[in-house]
């Protein structure tokens, strides 16, 4: 069964060949490096420590809710909890406290896996450590891009870039990005769009007026 | 009173009303339907005071009242103007909003017709505009001659509305071949082809595949079993089951037999009723169902109370579906969607203000027709991309996907078995292993249901298209040239990465469509493919 789907699988790739003439080379933007095949860009260098400060103040909130809402048992409650599960209280400040350790953690073993590559015509972005994916989002489907900042992505000098494609979906942003880059990032895909649309344009008027060339 | 100059600002009917009252209703439902149950539910409850029941009626009167003084003061505030080359709105109570639409960006005009509007010659049109405008043009109860003349105007300026008609004479309209293109289009508009039209005995057939059927028939059942405990239904079974009695005192042997016929029976009038309704739906909605195209476009009317008319150009469609359930697989039917681009909102990524525009709907038409319209719908790109679910051409995808989805129902089931365990009480013996019997049992139906999937799941592809196959009982196809994909995403699973597998997703217009399981050559390959001819691709996809 799994040679028989591999060997169909494999006799159809050659029909896929991306034409030689298909010039779509990275972009020599400053931190960029051109390299022939795909060069991931790791994000900057500080995205960690950022999401490590985001996760440890959650951590924070949490254990004081968490304080919180232990003191707003009422004394009959907490008498009855003590004598038929008294081993609850303990088990959820350890569950919440593994998981706030763990999300503080994380981000030292995931942000290291993610990236992203400009290329003259996509904006390529991989991340995930179980799961691992690749995004392609093309410029000439991004509908409009945007910069977003938090006060905490402020003080780290940090940037998102989102891409909007049109269908929505969620997720389409590249977070962690330095405050330059982002911005640079921003104006060349906001150029590839306009000069996307503005071909678009003219055939369209090509075709509109002469041979349709479909 | 003089009739308005065609460049005059004009106002909708008051009929109208109707429809602003009903806009009204429905943005409170959204907002109150929360509160006022509470309200309604409380009415028993102060029954024996007066004075708080009257004003608690004083409230619920204003609430109802609401929307017809609402939609009143805002059919005041709605005017329309059609211009030379845009058609102008202004609208708003409080926040007014003035809407200019060229008619270079309409897409499509939509028009619909309830029973009121019918009966007085009205019409409400839709200007639909998916792309870079976000509002939306839409015009309540207006003269039929009004609609006519806007609709002259935009087809007027937008001659090209869909480019050249047909394929290159593999269909039934490929009259009109692509040299000439705007002067032909332009005499095609009259000159409308009929690809499919529907007649009763059709009805009863898109009545008896409805996917509803299942659950009216629940319903019913339901209801027959609430309203009527032993007062209608009974007597009739207990005068049938006396007469079956008497009869089968001779055969002693059969009481057996006649209370399964009698169960028989029950279960076929239920059907039955749920068949009526479902059949009765079907004349509602689909009533003298036609389907046309001149011109690249495609236009649909249908409707026996509110007559709906759909139009949908082309170029503009991103995805084709084709879906078969049981019922439609034994009569040799399919069903078709045409997904336009859902209307992309100002600011994307917020989900609540996307508007989605009327997708196109075939509710049944033979295999042949579903080709045709494949070839027509996609101006000859993606020709050998099947559209039929049952076609040859699909390939499955790995079997390591079984054990995948095996193991993802396996862990909801866990889930919801744990879930029962621990309300259940870690201390009842009985019950724990009664449960932990239960959900051994129901892993092989998990596995079946897995393996079942999988042989539903299918894809293919040609050089300009994809499609992929889905389903569990029945199963759809959605297909779409490859140049409309919005962004492409290769993902993998750890036992995806052990096996050298990966799952494909890529994102349109109007939705996603996943390639599970697939090998990660392949899917790299065609990741990179669809880029080039997305990136490659100098015309408009939309």
């Amino acid at each position: 069964m799994v040679a028989e789907g591999r060997g169909a699988a494999m006799s159809a790739t050659p029909e896929l060949e991306v034409p030689g003439d298909f010039f779509n080379p990275e972009v020599p933007l400053d931190a960029l490096p051109g390299a022939e095949n795909v060069d991931w860009t790791p994000l900057h260098p500080r995205f960690a420590r950022r999401l490590q400060v985001g996760a440890t103040i959650r951590a924070v909130v949490y254990v004081l809710g968490a304080g919180a809402f232990q003191m707003a048992v009422s004394p009959r409650n907490r008498a009855a909890i003590a004598e038929s599960v008294p081993w609850l209280p303990a088990l959820l400040w350890t569950a919440l406290g593994v998981f706030c350790m763990c999300s503080i953690v994380w981000p030292l073993i995931a942000v290291p896996r993610r990236g992203y590559v400009v290329r003259e015509k996509d904006l390529l972005y991989k991340s995930g450590v179980l799961w691992r994916s690749v995004k392609a989002f093309p410029f000439n489907r991004v509908q409009h891009t945007k910069l977003h900042s938090t006060p905490l992505d402020r003080r780290f000098g940090l940037a998102s870039l989102s891409v909007f494609p049109a269908g929505g979906g969620l997720g389409n942003h590249v977070r962690g990005l330095g405050r330059e880059t982002a911005e640079r990032l921003r104006v060349y895909v906001s150029e590839r769009i306009e000069s996307g649309a503005l071909a678009a344009d003219s055939d369209e008027r090509f075709e509109a007026t002469g041979d349709a060339g479909r | 009173m003089n009739p308005p100059n065609p460049g005059d600002w004009q106002r909708s009917s008051p009929f109208a009303l109707l429809f602003f009252a009903g806009n009204v209703v429905r943005i409170l439902a959204r907002a109150m339907l929360g509160a006022l149950i509470p309200l309604i539910a409380i009415i028993p409850l102060v029954r024996d005071d007066p004075g708080a029941l009257g004003i608690l009626l004083l409230v619920l009167g204003a609430v109802l009242l609401l929307p017809f003084v609402v939609g009143a003061v805002q059919w005041a505030c709605f005017k329309f103007r059609i211009a030379g080359d845009r058609l102008l709105i202004r609208k708003g109570v409080l926040k007014k909003t003035a809407l200019d639409l060229p008619y270079e960006r309409v897409q499509g005009i939509n028009v619909r017709r309830s029973p009121v509007d019918r009966l007085f010659g009205l019409v409400t049109v839709t200007l639909d505009t998916s792309g870079s405008v976000q509002a939306e043009g839409k015009l309540p109860s207006i003269k039929t001659e009004v609609a006519h003349r806007l609709q002259r105007s935009v087809t007027a300026l937008r001659p090209v509305l869909g480019g050249p008609a047909a394929g290159e004479g593999d269909s039934a309209a490929a009259g009109a071949s692509g040299s000439a293109a705007p002067v032909e289009a332009r005499s095609g508009v009259g000159r409308d082809s009929v690809l499919l039209r529907l007649g009763s005995a059709d009805m009863v057939r898109i009545g008896l595949a409805s996917r509803n059927f299942i659950f009216v028939a629940a319903l019913v059942g339901v209801l027959t079993d609430l309203l009527q405990p032993g007062d209608s239904l009974d007597p009739i079974l207990e005068a049938i089951e006396a007469g079956v009695d008497s009869a089968a005192s001779a055969f002693t042997s059969l009481g057996a037999l006649a209370q399964v016929g009698l169960a028989a029976a029950v279960i076929a009038s239920i059907a039955g009723v749920a068949l009526l309704l479902t059949v009765t739906a079907a004349f509602l909605r689909h009533h003298n169902f036609t389907l046309q195209h001149d011109g690249g476009r495609f236009r649909s009317r249908a409707g026996l109370l509110t007559q709906r008319e759909v139009v949908v150009e082309a170029p503009k469609i991103q995805q084709l579906t084709v879906s078969q359930g049981l019922v439609l697989r034994w009569l040799r039917r399919y069903r078709l969607y045409a997904l336009p681009a859902a209307a992309v909102s100002p600011d994307a990524g917020r989900v609540s203000a996307v508007e989605v525009p009327d997708v196109l709907e075939v509710p049944l038409l033979g295999d042949r027709l579903a080709e045709e319209l494949r070839s027509l719908m996609f101006e000859r790109e993606a020709t050998a991309v099947p559209v039929l679910p049952g076609s040859l051409g699909l390939k499955r995808v790995s079997p390591h996907y079984i054990r995948a989805l095996a193991l993802r129902y396996a862990l909801v089931l866990v889930a919801v078995f744990g879930t029962l365990l621990l309300l259940a009480g870690a201390g009842v013996f009985a019950r724990t292993s009664t449960i932990l019997f239960w959900w051994a049992a129901s892993i092989p139906a998990a596995a079946l249901a897995a393996w079942q999937r999988w042989r539903r799941q299918g894809y293919a592809y040609d050089r300009d298209g994809l499609a992929s196959r889905s389903g569990f009982l029945g199963s759809e196809v959605k297909a779409f040239p490859l140049r409309k994909v919005q962004s492409a995403t290769v993902r993998q699973s750890p036992l995806q990465r052990r096996k050298g597998l990966a799952t494909l997703r890529v994102q349109l217009a109007c939705g996603r469509i996943t390639v599970p399981y697939i090998d990660r050559r392949v899917a790299r390959a065609l990741r990179d493919y669809i880029l080039y001819r997305v990136e490659s691709s100098r015309r408009r996809w939309h």
